[in-house]
């Protein structure tokens, strides 16, 4: 072969061939678009089903009171955020500040069990040792619901932040755990013998392989955790704080305004929504994606 | 002829016995009552059972039992059909009726009767000893009440509107929604400053030297005749479907009020300490201090209704349209 010839040498590529992987790629990118507008089409119509029955059945069975209309649920949400009342607000703080403080909440049970979940789940999936002591005792606290930890946590933190979020830490850190342990456990051994062949030491075996491994179900992990957040904030905030949206949830309750309710619990889903893919999306880009690891 | 069996003689004399007294009784009616339970608001229920009093109108009360603290869910029982009467918490009843006057339907729920059986009382930490209310109501202090939709933090917005004519966002206190049975613990650990709630905490804060009686309405701290903090309910179909029974039931209520008033205090404190789950010795401290009896006077009703329905009101939590009677007042039932 003539070393001078470059691989790049256009006189080297086939024209034909680079016309049908063009249109190849083309084919591709239209069919991925045509499957997201088919499934954006089917899950609005899905979505609008759904809301179509709930108004149906609202108005057909006059439950106005206890199932308000989504028309009227949609109404409040915006009179809400907008803070532009059609009746008195009997929540204290408004609608953004109760977000705040809960989302605040979520978010420091979740960094807090993720500091102590992610190295714990790596280190008793790597070392045998370390498995034999830790496993039992975190399987032994495992099956104890979150809730049930909050009349602990108001005897050992008083009423506040400290014993909500120390529930949320309870709740988020048991799928983190358990996550990163089988990720850490499930590593095939041939990347693990593949990085000690190029000479990778402990740490630099950690960071470049195990991690990396991992992160997948790192990330399931903290899916599941920010999900379970939610709903232990949402518990903990009924029971042991003045504000968040939980406490909007409780004082709605106690005033039977269904339309309150539906608000909040529609918000919390919400904002559940957008953390949920602000954080674990944001950290699934910037890890599973670029360094294109996958669950096998 | 046949002979008659010894079995057919007792069977046949047994029967001309007693048909003379079958033929006279009023069949027995089911009445389906929620009360709060263990709690000292509906102790009034256990003396109706205990002294026989709902026997005695042929009624088979069927009791069904909600936790302190769960009265917007024995209101939506009520509401919802599943039961006759309620009794608990008051603001419930004219904030559901409320709900659905907004609406542009008719009240559902009636206000029957009412109770004092604890009263409200503001109970202080001992680090702090005011002379007066003045005293302190510039301070900023952590008082525990047991939801913000509290009868008793309803009624003392309603005092210190009424008497001492300032409203409560005027004051810097931080109301904390704490449960009835934390907050002498929390009050002990210095969580909070104080409490607003009824009998039996106010004693135990007091036994367990958590805290000292500032304030009761008892005792006309918060204004002469202080009015009714716990409400019986029925609905509106039920009094008007069986009006007869709704009326005995009323009726055995105010037998058993009667047996209160003229039991010895022995035989009331064990029955209250059962019923409320406290030991008979906090029962026997707190006595003076309750007053289980059940019934309510139409100016007891519209001075609840000046003072906490208003109040209310102007809070947002009733509807301006929603009127004491009949919207939620009906005293009719009672045997006044």
């Amino acid at each position: 072969m003539d070393a001078n010839v470059s691989k790049h040498d256009p006189a080297l590529i086939d024209e034909p061939a680079m016309q049908s992987a063009d249109t190849l790629g083309e084919y591709g990118r239209m069919r991925r678009k045509r499957e997201r507008r088919r499934k954006r089409i089917r899950g609005a119509l899905g979505i609008l089903f759904v809301l179509l029955l709930w108004q149906g059945m609202s108005i057909a069975y006059g439950l106005e009171q206890i199932l308000p209309t989504p028309i009227a649920v949609a109404r409040n949400i915006f009179e809400t955020l907008t803070l532009n009342y059609s009746h008195r607000w009997l929540y204290g703080a408004n609608i953004y500040e109760h977000l705040l403080s809960s989302f605040a909440r979520a978010i420091t049970g979740f960094t807090i069990a993720a500091a102590f979940a992610i190295p714990l789940g790596i280190i008793v999936g790597r070392f045998t040792t370390a498995r034999e002591y830790i496993d039992p005792v975190i399987r032994t606290l495992y099956p104890i619901p979150g809730i049930a930890w909050i009349p602990l946590a108001i005897l050992w933190f008083g009423l506040g932040n400290t014993a909500v979020v120390f529930v949320v830490f309870i709740a988020e850190f048991f799928p983190l755990y358990f996550n990163t342990e089988a990720g850490a456990r499930n590593i095939n051994p041939v990347l693990v013998d593949a990085g000690r062949c190029f000479g990778a030491k402990r740490l630099t075996l950690l960071r470049r392989v195990i991690l990396p491994a991992s992160i997948p179900y790192i990330i399931t992990g903290m899916r599941i955790a920010l999900g379970g957040a939610w709903r232990m904030i949402v518990a903990g905030e009924m029971l042991a704080s003045q504000s968040g949206i939980g406490s909007v949830l409780t004082e709605a309750r106690y005033q039977f305004r269904a339309t309150d309710l539906m608000m909040a619990m529609v918000l919390i889903s919400i904002v559940g929504y957008i953390t949920e893919r602000l954080i674990v999306g944001t950290l699934e880009k910037k890890t599973t994606e670029r360094w294109e690891v996958k669950i096998l | 002829m046949a002979q008659m069996t010894r079995r057919q003689a007792l069977v046949t004399g047994s029967a001309l016995l007693f048909a003379p007294r079958l033929a006279v009784a009023a069949p027995t009616d089911t009445v389906r009552f929620g009360v709060l339970y263990p709690n000292l608001t509906t102790v009034i229920h256990e003396i109706a059972k205990e002294t026989g009093a709902y026997a005695k109108h042929n009624l088979n009360v069927v009791e069904t039992r909600f936790k302190s603290g769960q009265t917007v869910e024995g209101v939506e029982q009520l509401w919802r059909g599943n039961l006759e009467f309620y009794m608990g918490g008051a603001p419930e009843v004219p904030r559901l009726n409320s709900r659905l006057v907004e609406s542009g339907q008719p009240a559902p729920l009636a206000v029957v009767s009412g109770a004092n059986p604890g009263h409200t009382s503001l109970v202080l930490s001992n680090k702090l000893q005011p002379k007066t209310i003045n005293d302190i109501l510039d301070k900023k202090l952590k008082i525990a009440v047991s939801s913000p939709s509290s009868v008793h933090l309803a009624f003392f917005r309603g005092y210190l509107k009424t008497e001492l004519k300032r409203p409560i966002n005027s004051i810097p206190w931080q109301f904390l929604k704490v449960e009835g049975g934390s907050m002498v613990p929390a009050l002990l650990t210095g969580q909070i400053d104080g409490f607003l709630h009824s009998e039996p905490t106010t004693t135990l804060a007091i036994v367990e030297k958590a805290g000292h009686l500032f304030m009761q309405a008892a005792r006309g701290d918060m204004g002469p005749n202080p009015p009714p903090a716990t409400f019986m309910a029925s609905r509106h179909k039920f009094m008007a479907e069986k009006n007869d029974v709704a009326k005995r039931f009323m009726r055995a209520i105010f037998d058993a009020n009667e047996s209160f008033k003229k039991a010895p205090k022995a035989d009331m404190v064990k029955i209250i300490a059962d019923w409320s789950g406290q030991k008979d010795d906090i029962v026997e401290k707190a006595y003076e201090r309750m007053n289980p009896t059940t019934s309510m006077t139409k100016a007891q009703a519209q001075k609840w209704w000046d003072i906490i329905g208003t109040t209310m009101v102007e809070r947002g939590e009733l509807s301006p349209k929603l009127k004491p009677f009949p919207d939620v007042f009906d005293l009719s039932l009672q045997p006044l």
